[in-house]
């Protein structure tokens, strides 16, 4: 009896665990899949993507979310027309500043806008891994090019 | 009017049984990210030759005899500027989808198609001028160097990319009017969704490489 009682109140604490928001009682997580439910529609509101079960049901979208991304792409664009107009600058680090703030960008455009992010792992390796194969091409043919004009 | 949403072949989301590898993304999601991977490796092909090319040229314009003018910077900034607003209108077009409002969906479409033609119409000025000299009355004629074929090749491929999307969206947003998205069919938004904001990263690597470095 005792140890039921112990059981049962691990499970409460689990399931607040999961929830992270508005109490449960140890009566409410003996009805399994109504929780379950109730702790998804929790979580999209607390965390709107922050959790592992990507691509298991619809994404409500987050506005602010976008917004903030918008902002982020403004900011970054217009330090990259700073960054490219800056008298002086060296043009390694220029270059590397650049490309890195382009790939960043792309980056945001792909996992917020483009809801990579909510896909699966599977689905997330299936665009990424093809694209990263020309990058890698273009580092050995463009070093390459670089090198003959420099010997 | 209002009789037409009743005509949708479905009523309700479709479900699609979740899959153990892509989950609950459609086979149009799907196909659309298969497509925008071959799509990329066009614009990696172009952006490999441009960058071979580049980097195996003594000086960048290469012949400066044939007095090319540089490209302009801060007007291709603000054309950046707009393909990434019109992204936002395309991300809210797909918010508005997903909560059942047609009216909301169809505005923030019609923005987006806003947003891409006013795009060309800034290519077009860049090209041939509208308000002021074009690069082709500046000097920079196709076929002339490698610094005028790698920027038009690539530049106009993106720009077909802006014009097909304008398109696309445009069948998209009169069928969001004929209420074929209503109940919940909203997926066709987001793949819609997902070309456009694949132009517009394509054209925030492109304004890098081609325009800034």
């Amino acid at each position: 009896m005792a140890q039921e009682k112990k059981g049962e109140a691990a499970k409460a604490e689990k399931s607040h665990d999961d929830k992270e928001e508005a109490p449960v009682s140890a009566k409410e997580s003996h009805s399994e899949e109504s929780h379950a439910e109730k702790s998804h529609a929790a979580d999209d509101k607390a965390h709107p993507a922050g959790h592992d079960d990507h691509g298991d049901h619809e994404h409500k979208p987050n506005r602010k979310e976008y917004y903030v991304i918008f902002v982020a792409l403004l900011v970054l664009t217009i330090l990259e027309v700073g960054v490219a107009q800056v008298p002086g600058i060296s043009k390694p680090l220029m270059r590397l500043s650049l490309v890195g703030m382009a790939l960043a960008k792309a980056g945001l455009v792909a996992m917020f806008y483009m809801h990579l992010k909510h896909e699966t792992k599977i689905m997330r390796l299936t665009v990424a891994i093809p694209l990263a194969t020309p990058m890698l091409y273009a580092v050995i043919l463009i070093s390459e090019a670089a090198w003959r004009l420099i010997r | 009017m209002s009789a037409t949403a009743e005509h949708a072949d479905h009523h309700g989301p479709i479900a699609w049984p979740k899959d153990p590898q892509y989950g609950l993304a459609t086979p149009g999601k799907i196909a659309m990210w298969i497509f925008l991977c071959s799509d990329a490796f066009s614009f990696a092909g172009l952006l490999l030759a441009y960058g071979i090319l580049r980097g195996g040229a003594k000086v960048w314009p290469p012949d400066p005899s044939l007095g090319e003018p540089h490209l302009g910077i801060n007007f291709t900034a603000g054309l950046t500027f707009l393909l990434i607003c019109s992204s936002v209108t395309m991300v809210l077009a797909h918010a508005a989808a997903v909560e059942g409002n047609r009216k909301k969906t169809a505005t923030f479409l019609a923005l987006t198609i806003l947003g891409g033609i006013l795009f060309l119409f800034g290519q077009y000025q860049e090209y041939f001028g509208i308000w002021s000299h074009g690069l082709t009355h500046e000097g920079l004629v196709f076929g002339a160097s490698h610094y005028a074929n790698t920027f038009y090749v690539t530049t106009s491929f993106h720009g077909m990319h802006v014009f097909s999307g304008v398109l696309y969206l445009t069948v998209i947003l009169v069928r969001t009017l004929m209420g074929k998205y209503d109940h919940g069919k909203h997926d066709h938004i987001e793949i819609v969704g997902l070309f456009w904001h694949f132009v517009d990263l394509v054209w925030i690597l492109v304004f890098t490489f081609i325009y800034l470095l």
